[in-house]
């Protein structure tokens, strides 16, 4: 998708969500018994300075999603997604998603074609105004270029173990021209960029039967990226990721989620860099519809050594309290205080942060894998 | 974690099933941790700079004898590199150097390149008897900047009546690479934008190229962590390292 000026961007969205509620409304009937439906994000944040950081003391848009899906037949489903993100050059515009994936085969296999952000880990499947905090985390946005995470074009495929216990294989395999943030179509790798992912998922069997619809879902994650060597480093990409949820009924009642990383840079087939850091949040309900969270992450760039030999610290470590209201499952107000310590071979940086986000959904709401 | 461990895991045929399962559990634990750990390994290196150019050490890789030193200036003809990395590869910085020519001279600053200065980034002022020209090249690409070289600059080039200042952002972590340069007296705190840059690499992206993906002019990003200079009948003044002028907001 070509990059979109601020002018022709708005333009285009507002003309297409005026075209989807038009059509929408018209045959609000054909709507119903197609199973189409609309879902409308935003993301609103505002980040304050307290101390040495880079937050500019203003409130942004920091995203709106316009998305639709539904079923296609009775063997395929359909989604498309628009978001608008700010840019340098004012609000961008890009397609999101566009799938078309195979959920009802009759093997224990789902299938999906398409443009859709990378199976790999726990966070960057999850779109940044569903997440557990306002800001990602540091090693997320640098394993993938992206704050929001790494979308591409290919397949998907998934297979459910035939065994108790819900076990999952994903394997993927999309075009790799780009990976991240990019404001263009990129260049042809040397091999298209693969990736898979294990998870495995505890209920409330495993947890107890006091704990009925809770679960556990613990994953690893690799993908390997041979770009064209003009865009960079090849890089092998290996991850862990946990997740429990708690509830009593509907209500989360403990919410822990965990993800590492570690990545290691080549070139030419050598190593120049290795990266290892991951985050983890907890959140828990204190009272009525009031949570309280902690998040800490960290990242290192181990065996860095400077022209003389010496070990040379680049590391960043990162703690802060979470606070969030969620007036209902369409409606989120957040707070989040980040303490940063960062090290460099140059120098030693601290800084503090407030963050404020509102995020609210309009329409019908997809379903959450977990 | 030895360097080049998981390439050569995945390169390899022989490596016997204990040995994975011992190395998927070491990437496992690692991969499993919580927060940031620190690499404890010890220094062994017994190697001492060369010298100490402004607040920073200094090898010289070529021309020890023809490069003449002080923590003031750097004169003469001679390639050296800074002995503390620009950290991350995949990062951005901002280089603010000053300079003057000899009637012929050059001078290069090379960044994000290896130990040796080489699959970097590189970019060269030459004064030939009076003709100042600057270009910028990365991987097997050069191009030409000396059209939109103010005329100020090369005034000062030639005249050496002052140093030449120039502030290089090099965005190493976009592709295709994103360089912008300003110049002056002073840093531009006040118009640090891409339009008061006298270049930026964007402005030679077409629409074609969005498209297409084969670019013209350097695209390509560099694949080291460290910064140096190459001189010939030059002198160096100022040079330091910062975090990029100019940020695209990401987020």
């Amino acid at each position: 998708m070509t990059i979109c000026n601020f002018a022709s961007s708005t333009k285009a969205f507002c003309v297409a969500l005026s075209l989807v509620t038009f059509f929408l409304n018209a045959s609000k009937g054909l709507a119903e018994d197609s199973g189409l439906k609309t879902v409308l994000a935003a993301d609103l944040v505002a980040r304050f300075d307290l101390g040495g950081s880079d937050a500019t003391d203003s409130l942004e848009v920091r995203g709106v999603e316009l998305g639709l899906y539904g079923p296609i037949d009775h063997t395929f489903d359909g989604a498309i997604s628009f978001a608008s993100h700010p840019s340098e050059e004012g609000p961008y515009l890009e397609l999101h998603e566009a799938v078309i994936s195979a959920t009802r085969l009759p093997l224990p296999v789902q299938v999906k074609v398409g443009e859709f952000f990378l199976g790999v880990g726990r966070l960057n499947a999850i779109h940044q105004h569903e997440r557990p905090f306002i800001a990602s985390p540091k090693i997320h946005t640098l394993v993938f270029d992206d704050a929001e995470g790494a979308k591409d074009t290919g397949a998907e495929v998934k297979w459910l173990a035939p065994w108790a216990l819900p076990t999952e294989l994903s394997l993927g395999v999309t075009n790799g021209w780009t990976f991240g943030h990019s404001h263009t179509k990129g260049t042809q790798p040397d091999r298209p960029l693969v990736y898979s992912r294990l998870t495995i998922f505890g209920d409330s069997a495993l947890l107890g039967a006091e704990h009925s619809s809770s679960g556990l879902l613990v994953g690893v994650s690799y993908l390997s990226r041979r770009p064209d060597q003009d865009q960079g480093p090849d890089f092998d990409l290996f991850g862990a990721d946990v997740t429990l949820k708690i509830r009593r009924g509907n209500q989360i009642l403990w919410l822990w989620q965990s993800e590492g990383w570690y990545r290691e840079l080549f070139a030419p087939s050598a190593s120049v860099e290795t990266l290892v850091g991951g985050y983890s949040v907890a959140e828990r309900h204190a009272w009525d519809r009031l949570f309280l969270g902690l998040r800490a992450e960290g990242m290192v760039m181990p065996g860095q050594r400077d022209l003389l030999g010496r070990t040379e610290r680049n590391q960043t470590l990162a703690l802060g309290p979470l606070l969030s209201w969620k007036h209902s499952e369409f409606q989120t107000f957040r707070m989040e205080v980040l303490f940063e310590h960062a090290r460099t071979p140059a120098r030693t940086t601290e800084s503090q942060s407030l963050a404020l986000q509102s995020n609210f959904i309009l329409g019908a709401h997809p379903a959450h894998d977990f | 974690m030895p360097a080049g461990l998981f390439h050569a895991l995945q390169n390899s045929n022989r490596i016997g099933t204990k040995a994975l399962r011992r190395r998927s559990a070491s990437v496992l634990l690692i991969s499993l941790g919580m927060g940031a750990f620190v690499s404890c390994s010890r220094d062994t290196s017994t190697a001492a700079p060369d010298a100490t150019f402004g607040s920073q050490e200094i090898l010289i890789l070529q021309g020890k004898e023809t490069l003449q030193v002080t923590p003031e200036r750097m004169t003469g003809s001679g390639t050296f590199a800074f002995v503390t990395s620009l950290g991350a590869v995949q990062d951005g910085s901002s280089f603010d150097f000053a300079f003057t020519l000899q009637e012929t001279g050059s001078i290069t600053l090379v960044t994000y390149a290896n130990e040796t200065l080489s699959d970097g980034i590189e970019y060269t002022i030459t004064n030939e008897g009076g003709s100042v020209k600057m270009t910028y090249s990365s991987g097997q690409r050069v191009h030409d900047l000396s059209s939109v070289l103010p005329e100020s600059t090369k005034e000062t080039v030639r005249n050496r009546s002052a140093a030449t200042r120039l502030w290089v952002d090099v965005h190493n972590n976009e592709f295709p690479l994103h360089t912008l340069i300003w110049s002056g007296s002073s840093e531009p705190k006040d118009a640090i934008n891409p339009e008061s840059a006298f270049f930026n690499s964007e402005s030679l992206l077409t629409p074609a190229e969005r498209e297409s993906g084969s670019y013209t002019f350097p695209s390509a990003a560099g694949r080291g962590r460290f910064w140096g200079f190459r001189l010939n009948n030059a002198e160096l003044t100022d040079a330091r390292r910062t975090d990029p002028l100019y940020e695209e907001e990401v987020e």
